[in-house]
């Protein structure tokens, strides 16, 4: 308990401390760097959007926008810098652009599509995976049971817990000599 | 003369031989030297053509003295037929193994071919020289092996040529039957002849010489004594009259003659002339045998209408009459008569000590009974109901065919009522000798008393019998003496009828391994009673099986081998893997052409194998186990896969989203450094 207490303490405590660097850094970008706050403030929309939405401890999503979005700030941040400290009116001249505000923005929404496409991928996989994984132990059982008949079985159900309904995971035992066959017409 | 290369066994146009190159030839019977129940077959000497021998085919039932065949091979004398060796063969007439005696072939023919037959009549100095002179050189010769023949009658006599004139009267075979058994009344003593033949013994020199002076007297009158008299009139008159006056019936001798024929008639066994006796007789000293004098009763003894004068026929009919018998004994007309009539105190006090009740056991009329008719007729032979058998003939009664349903039980009431001891002390000085019968006859007691395999009845048969071959069903047509032919018989076996060895051993078969064998098999017969566990039941009997070839030799049985790998079913079941048991199996079936059981049982009897599929066995447990809980894991997954695409899906999605921001920043600085 005091372990647990301690723990989410310094996760608060370190929160703590990022929002804090995290204001310093915003007020030092804000005063010395205004024109790149200006740009990144409105370039980085997306990525602000995202780490609202975004509930996760991780921040996996933010992430994922803010990595294209980032990218594509970048240019228009180089453009800015390479003309010379350009000041806020610079910044402004680039943020109006619409070319670069789409090259931001799309770049975030890279971000974004990439996040809300990849789970259903990943959900495929994970059930492709499952059943690899699932017919794998199957045969595996089916060897132990070919090998062992189905006492292996009935040992093995006393080793799990009671709630564990061996019946609904397995089906009724097979005949362990004639298990692949068994398998077979199943 | 048969072909060198032949292998022993072999036949050839009928002719059976043995494995030490004798031929005998089923095909030539001869009838006249026939010693019922064997029957005489022509047979030679694969080395020895000229040698004319002949081959007694015995009743395996009534086993042959085989034991003794050796040392009477020993005896080399004109007045004997001599044994040359004995074997079991394969006989096609009877389609069985059988025991065979191989003799040497008397020249001449039988001196009677019936008992009621006339016999040649010859001169006193013939019968002297040819039979009486030869003869006791050959009993001395036996009695010097430590041998008796048992079977000196007439018709077991032989001239040694055609012509029958001077030709020397020889002994013929004894080994062929049990001691006696074919010996009419007449020739054997009172003792052994109220013994049912089967239970007479092998007795001692002084029963052949008693047999020896009755073929003399047979000679001499050119009849068998007795002839025309049933056994149960000659035994009568025997023990009524004495043998000598029973015998000779109205017969004249010579005074020579009579002396020796006196003599050897003798019922008294220590005033019966010996074999010192009867070659001084031979070298011409003559001696007077004493007149045989019978304690006779002034008045008879009225019993189940039979008219008794001596102690010894009261107690023949008591033998005879047994539920009858309780009543004069309790009623007190036995004591009357042996009192009043009789008069013989030392037969009072013997009848007064029987019908006191034996210490610590439970006291029956039947056992009283017993012990009364001991104390009438010490020397006879010990009887219980049916049963009845002299000290030396009980092994040989207990083992004889078709005994009576009740023999087992009859007998052991003789050794619970302590009988065999009690006659020992009711013999007094003649006892002393044969006090060793107590403690062989004690020894069998616990193997009555246990009903186990191994134990019983059974085993007090083969105890008692080292000649007997062994009586189980399963081995009904093989001739089984010793382990090399047990061995050889189940291979045999395993080739004919492999289905009947599923279970080898049998109540017989234990009883006989457990007399015979050097080591013991207790432990496996134990098993063996062990139901519950086939394994262990399988086992136990391919162990016995493996004992069984140990003792006889190398010799190996790869079909019994392959019998007992079916037999051991049980036993490999034990292995609970199946992997296990398939690689077994398969190591079985080649180790079992090698034929040694020894190496089988290794296989499938051994802990480590066990041990280490018992090992593999829980790590296969726990590995199910393991394989339920990732089941039990993965149906957990199934059902939240949304939520863990979702956040694994979040967590490429950065990955990937990090990897394709990388590659355009790389290729942003590559064109800006490039452009």
């Amino acid at each position: 308990m005091a372990d647990k207490n301690k723990k989410s303490g310094s996760i608060k405590a370190g929160s703590m401390k990022a929002w804090i660097y995290t204001l310093v850094a915003a007020a030092l970008i804000f005063f010395v760097f205004l024109d790149v706050f200006i740009l990144v403030a409105i370039g980085m929309a997306p990525t602000m959007g995202a780490l609202v939405i975004d509930r996760s401890s991780r921040r996996y999503f933010t992430m994922t926008v803010a990595f294209p979005n980032g990218v594509g700030v970048l240019p228009s941040a180089i453009k800015l810098f390479s003309g010379g400290s350009g000041g806020v009116d610079s910044a402004l001249e680039l943020v109006s652009d619409p070319i670069v505000l789409v090259t931001m923005y799309a770049a975030g929404a890279v971000g974004w599509i990439i996040h809300y496409s990849v789970p259903p991928f990943v959900a495929v996989w994970l059930s492709m995976q499952s059943e690899v994984k699932a017919a794998a132990i199957k045969k595996r059982q089916k060897a132990l049971i070919k090998n062992w008949g189905n006492e292996v079985r009935f040992e093995a159900e006393k080793l799990i817990p009671d709630d564990v309904n061996v019946s609904e995971l397995l089906g009724d035992p097979l005949d362990a000599d004639n298990a692949d066959s068994n398998d077979e017409k199943r | 003369m048969a072909d060198e290369n032949r292998q022993p066994g072999e036949q050839n146009s009928g002719t059976v031989s043995t494995e030490d190159w004798y031929d005998i030839f089923p095909d030539q019977p001869l009838k006249e030297f026939d010693s019922p129940p064997a029957l005489a077959y022509a047979a030679s000497d694969v080395n020895n053509a000229g040698r004319e021998l002949l081959a007694l085919v015995c009743d395996p039932k009534q086993s042959p003295r085989h034991e003794q065949v050796s040392t009477m091979n020993r005896v080399d004398q004109p007045g004997l037929v001599r044994v040359v060796d004995w074997k079991v063969i394969d006989w096609p007439l009877e389609d069985r193994r059988c025991p065979v005696l191989i003799y040497e072939r008397p020249r001449g023919k039988r001196v009677a071919d019936s008992i009621d037959s006339p016999i040649q009549i010859a001169s006193e100095e013939i019968i002297t020289q040819n039979f009486i002179k030869p003869v006791t050189a050959a009993l001395r010769d036996i009695d010097h092996q430590n041998l008796t023949h048992r079977a000196i009658r007439p018709t077991n006599l032989f001239y040694d040529s055609v012509s029958t004139g001077q030709a020397t009267i020889m002994l013929g075979e004894c080994l062929a039957a049990p001691p006696a058994i074919n010996q009419p009344v007449a020739y054997e003593t009172v003792e052994t002849a109220i013994a049912p033949a089967s239970g007479r013994g092998l007795g001692s020199i002084s029963d052949d010489l008693y047999s020896f002076g009755v073929c003399i007297l047979a000679l001499l009158i050119g009849q068998s004594p007795g002839a025309g008299m049933s056994d149960d009139e000659i035994l009568s008159a025997k023990l009524e009259r004495g043998s000598y006056n029973a015998l000779i019936s109205g017969h004249r001798l010579s005074l020579t003659m009579l002396e020796i024929v006196r003599g050897l008639l003798m019922d008294d066994v220590d005033e019966r002339w010996t074999l010192d006796d009867l070659e001084l007789w031979l070298a011409g000293r003559r001696l007077s045998p004493k007149q045989q004098e019978i304690s006779r009763a002034t008045q008879a003894f009225s019993f189940g209408g039979n008219k008794i004068f001596t102690r010894r026929n009261v107690a023949r009919v008591f033998g005879q009459k047994w539920d009858s018998a309780i009543e004069p004994v309790r009623g007190g007309s036995l004591d009357e008569w042996l009192r009043r009539s009789l008069g013989n105190e030392e037969a009072i006090e013997a009848v007064n000590t029987a019908k006191e009740p034996a210490a610590g056991g439970i006291e029956t009329d039947d056992r009283m009974l017993a012990r009364v008719i001991i104390a009438l007729d010490p020397l006879g032979p010990i009887r219980f109901k049916n049963f009845s058998a002299t000290l030396d003939g009980i092994g040989y009664l207990i083992a004889a065919p078709g005994g009576d349903k009740d023999l087992s039980k009859n007998f052991s009431e003789v050794l619970k009522a302590d009988l065999i001891s009690f006659a020992c002390k009711m013999m007094g000085k003649a006892g002393e000798d044969i006090t060793r019968f107590i403690s062989v006859y004690d020894q069998m007691i616990p193997f009555l008393a246990h009903s186990e395999l191994g134990q019983g009845f059974e085993r007090v048969i083969y105890e008692l019998n080292p000649n007997v071959p062994c009586q189980s069903p399963l081995l009904e047509s093989e001739y089984v003496y010793d382990m090399v032919e047990m061995l050889e018989a189940f291979e045999r076996i395993a080739i004919a009828n492999p289905e009947t060895l599923i279970e080898p051993v049998d109540r017989h078969i234990a009883a006989f391994l457990v007399a015979r064998m050097k080591v013991s098999i207790m432990t496996e017969l134990r098993e063996l009673q062990n139901r519950s566990d086939p394994a262990v039941l399988a086992i136990a009997n391919v162990r016995i099986l493996g004992h069984v070839q140990e003792e006889s030799g190398s010799s190996v049985a790869p079909n019994l081998c392959k019998i007992a790998v079916k037999i051991l079913d049980p036993a490999i079941e034990r292995f609970r893997s199946r992997r296990q048991r398939d690689l077994v199996r398969k190591r079985l079936s080649e180790i079992s052409k090698d034929g040694r059981l020894a190496d089988i049982l290794r296989l499938v009897d051994n802990s480590k194998y066990l041990e280490s599929d018992r090992s593999d066995n829980d790590k296969a447990v726990k590995e199910f186990a393991s394989s339920i809980q990732a089941m039990q894991r993965m149906e957990f997954e199934k059902t939240h896969r949304p939520e863990l695409a979702k956040v694994i899906g979040a967590e490429i999605s950065a990955f990937f989203s990090l990897i394709l921001s990388m590659i355009v920043l790389i290729s942003m600085g590559v064109y800006w450094i490039l452009g």
